[in-house]
């Protein structure tokens, strides 16, 4: 009998434990980090994965995810949490430089046609902001035209200046919305994909019967133009397209 | 049977008549020549055909051989096209005997013409020829004269000598080598001349050209000399090789013979002057090299040969431990600059020794290679006291005094202090290519990031925030308010009509108030006075009219124009009419026609807003 109490005492504990993790990301993210630190990269994963799965995520819990898939070699699940965190915090070195390690490692070259100096100038606040970043450079920016159209209706004989300052900040948030458009786009309606199986073979149509056309790698990146059933259709480069089964691909 | 004969018959004859298409034939200037002369073989070959090949010389044995040019003649005879080309080839004879050059072949279109031999008799030199020459190069006449004295024939135009000032020396003694040109005629273009070979010889050109005039026999010939430094490089016998010049002169004969008037049959354009092509030849040289002596032959002896002086200096006496010492050896003199090594210097366990390059700076002034060569050392000094350098020494051979000869330099003494710098200044001496690049074993991940910028859902995008969103567009509604505001207050300002209109209804009503105040104080006149005014100062607000000068007439006549229907017209009328009364006869009017007046003047003003 007590050892019956005992037991379910301790099962109680367990499960206090367990919704406390659960209530609180920090314990959980701290576990991740030790379980990293001590080297138990399955472990650390299942932890950040717990995290993502109760929607508690930010750019730090897919960097260190992405690091334990790494280091498990698993480089399409890595890939795949690396380009997450990029998307959250498009500037972190860290994250660039493991993301541009881990593609290394893939096997499949796939060539992204270059930028060239002009466009990457063009798209320079593009590449290095995220959605919220932007919305408030948007908004700052939108807000100051109304300003200054609120100030020429009261002061008449500024309006000369006032016309350029409304000019240039009404550019600006042109732009800056359009980048905005973009981004609300990209991750709305532009589904991009990374293969997380050691490899799957892309086939002309949904279904196991259909010509094999080309076998993609882990961690090779693609768009995902259409699904149906099981399957997605995906896009390497224009003249690049077949379908794989969902499960070998994460979306982004 | 017959026919065949015939067939075969025509065949040769018209093999025979192929053949004599093309002819070959071979002839010299003269059949006997002395070694001191050359001679002329020309080659011609005729037919009609206009693509000849060159002839097929075969080893001309005891010859040398240099093709002098093809002159090419082509005549059209009765259509009949022939041409003849002539190779011409100048021969030198190398040995004394008797000579059969050819036959010449030359294969045209599968077939092999021949051209018959031709022979040659060699005569030994001084010997006179049968036939007179016509052109002759000079030539030293023995390799045993050390300097000749050429004598000349009369009449020659160019002729060319090279000599040695030795043709005994020893192993890297200088042997000037001099090349002349004799001259009397302007030589065409610019000559060719091709260096005698030098095997077994370091040469060392000596510009520049000398030119001078030299009479010989009462002829005065412009000299062009060439002078070339030898170096033997070994002992034993030599030979320096023939040298040659190839050269276009003027014809003298040509020149001669034009009158100032005459002979438009000979040379029509004076300033073309012939040229007649020529090679010369000189004969080669035997040369005696001597070995150095093995008597007295010094251990540290290197090879260097010619009259030197040494010297030694260094940049400082006194330096700082670990701080680098500059010293210079010097070599001057006259020798093979290039081939001098440098002398030994010992060295000294206390210091390091460190090669920092050679300079040489050689000039050949008087003919003579000469100049001098620096060894540069860097020298440091591991531990403080003295350092002694050297004695340096050198031995070089002498070729005048025929011995070696031995230069010795004083020790120099380099003192050396305690160095003020710390030890680990050591490493400033480190060459930068010796500084190691860091070297990348293996490429990892970056560590993961232990702290963090909050949790939050993955959807939760600022753009989807209904305060921002709010606020955005709240903004531009704050905008367009105050912008109509803006707009209205202008109007007001400006339009006077339109701001009137706008008072008008409150302006009646304040009026309307104040009356209804006077019906309970009974003041009758007051108050139709009152509601007289807020009604006629209503319709001249709204027509922006002139009230005070405004009549009933005026007002009927505007409000129809505004269009306000008739009964609304009588019923301003009637109040009108109402309010004149009862200024003139108030007291007719009781508290209920006041009330009564009250509501059709609000009436009033409630049906003209309408229309107004």
């Amino acid at each position: 009998m007590k050892k019956v109490f005992a037991f379910s005492f301790l099962i109680f504990f367990m499960f206090a434990g367990i919704l406390a993790a659960l209530d609180n990301p920090e314990g959980i993210y701290e576990r991740g980090n030790s379980s990293y630190e001590n080297g138990d990269y399955e472990k650390a994963a299942s932890f950040y994965e717990e995290l993502i799965k109760a929607d508690k995520i930010n750019s730090e819990v897919f960097y260190n995810l992405g690091n334990s898939y790494f280091k498990l070699k698993k480089i399409g699940k890595a890939v795949l949490n690396y380009e997450r965190a990029l998307r959250l915090n498009p500037r972190d070195k860290d994250t660039q430089f493991n993301l541009k390690l881990a593609r290394t490692m893939a096997v499949d070259k796939i060539n992204i046609p270059e930028r060239g100096f002009v466009l990457n100038a063009l798209l320079f606040l593009y590449d290095r902001m995220n959605i919220d970043e932007l919305s408030i450079a948007c908004s700052i920016f939108y807000l100051a035209v109304i300003l200054i159209l609120i100030f020429s209706i009261f002061f008449v004989a500024k309006r000369r200046f006032m016309f350029y300052a409304v000019a240039f900040t009404g550019t600006m948030f042109f732009i800056l919305f359009a980048f905005l458009s973009a981004k609300i786009k990209d991750e709305n309606f532009t589904k991009t994909g990374i293969l997380v199986a050691e490899k799957a073979d892309a086939r002309s149509g949904p279904k196991e019967d259909y010509l094999l056309q080309f076998t993609l790698h882990e961690g090779a990146k693609f768009r995902v133009i259409k699904e149906a059933q099981d399957w997605y259709e995906i896009e390497i480069s224009k003249d690049l397209k077949g379908w794989i089964p969902k499960i070998t691909v994460d979306i982004i | 049977m017959k026919y065949i004969i015939i067939f075969f018959l025509f065949c040769s004859f018209a093999a025979v008549s192929y053949a004599e298409d093309l002819t070959i034939s071979a002839d010299v200037d003269k059949k006997e020549v002395t070694l001191d002369e050359q001679m002329a073989l020309t080659i011609t070959v005729s037919g009609n055909v206009s693509n000849i090949p060159q002839p097929y010389i075969p080893g001309l044995n005891g010859f040398t051989a240099y093709s002098s040019g093809r002159s090419q003649n082509i005549s059209i005879i009765n259509g009949q096209i022939s041409s003849s080309v002539t190779f011409t080839y100048i021969l030198v004879p190398n040995n004394t005997g008797d000579y059969m050059l050819g036959p010449f072949n030359i294969n045209y279109k599968g077939k092999t013409y021949s051209a018959d031999p031709v022979n040659i008799k060699v005569l030994p030199r001084n010997s006179q020829p049968s036939a007179p020459s016509q052109q002759q190069n000079a030539q030293p006449s023995d390799p045993g004269q050390v300097d000749q004295d050429i004598q000349p024939q009369q009449g020659k135009e160019v002729f060319i000598e090279a000599y040695v000032d030795k043709l005994r020396a020893y192993v890297n003694e200088q042997i000037t080598l001099t090349f002349a040109v004799y001259q009397t005629v302007n030589l065409f273009n610019n000559p060719v001349y091709n260096p005698p070979s030098t095997t077994g010889f370091w040469t060392e050109d000596m510009p520049p050209q000398k030119k001078y005039y030299k009479i010989i026999d009462g002829t005065r010939y412009l000299v062009t000399e060439i002078k070339t430094a030898l170096f033997a490089t070994g002992a034993g016998e030599f030979t320096i090789g023939p040298a040659r010049l190839e050269a276009t002169v003027e014809d003298v004969d040509k020149v001669a013979s034009r009158t100032p008037f005459g002979g438009f049959d000979q040379d029509p354009f004076g300033m073309f002057r012939r040229g007649k092509p020529m090679v010369l030849t000189t004969e080669p040289m035997k040369m005696e090299i001597l070995p150095l002596p093995d008597q007295n032959k010094p251990a540290d002896f290197k090879g260097d040969v010619g009259d030197f002086d040494i010297s030694l200096n260094v940049d400082k006496n006194t330096v700082e431990e670990n701080q680098p010492v500059s010293l210079k050896i010097k070599i001057k003199g006259k020798g093979n600059i290039k081939t001098v090594s440098s002398p030994v210097i010992p060295e000294i366990q206390d210091a390091k020794f460190y090669e920092s390059g050679n300079s040489e700076n050689i000039s050949k002034d008087n003919y003579v290679v000469q100049g001098e060569k620096i060894f540069e050392k860097m020298i440091i000094p591991k531990k403080e006291g003295g350092i002694t350098l050297g004695p340096v020494e050198y031995t070089y051979f002498d070729p005048v005094l025929k011995d070696y000869v031995r230069k010795k330099l004083a020790p120099v003494i380099i003192n050396v202090t305690k160095s003020t710098e710390a030890p680990l200044e050591k490493s400033a001496f480190a060459p930068e290519a010796a500084k190691e690049e860091i070297q990348l074993l293996k490429k990892d991940i970056g560590y993961i990031k232990t702290s963090h910028a909050g949790f939050g859902p993955k959807n939760d995008f600022l753009y989807k925030n209904i305060i921002f969103l709010l606020i955005n567009i709240i903004s531009v509604f704050i905008l367009m308010a105050l912008y109509l505001y803006e707009l209205y207050k202008s109007r007001l300002r400006t339009d006077i009509g339109y701001a009137r209109s706008l008072r008008a209804r409150s302006a009646a009503s304040k009026r309307l108030k104040g009356a209804r105040k006077t019906i309970n104080r009974n003041m009758v006149k007051e108050f139709y006075t009152e509601i007289y005014k807020a009604v006629i100062e209503y319709i001249a607000d709204k027509l922006n009219v002139p009230h005070p000068s405004i009549t009933k007439d005026l007002l009927e006549c505007k409000l129809r124009e505004a269009g306000v229907g008739g009964d609304n017209i009588d019923k301003v009328k009637t109040l009108f009419d109402d309010c004149d009364m009862a200024r003139f006869a108030s007291a007719r009017f009781t508290k209920i026609d006041m009330e009564r007046t009250y509501k059709q003047a609000e009436e009033v003003i409630t049906n003209l807003e309408r229309y107004i």
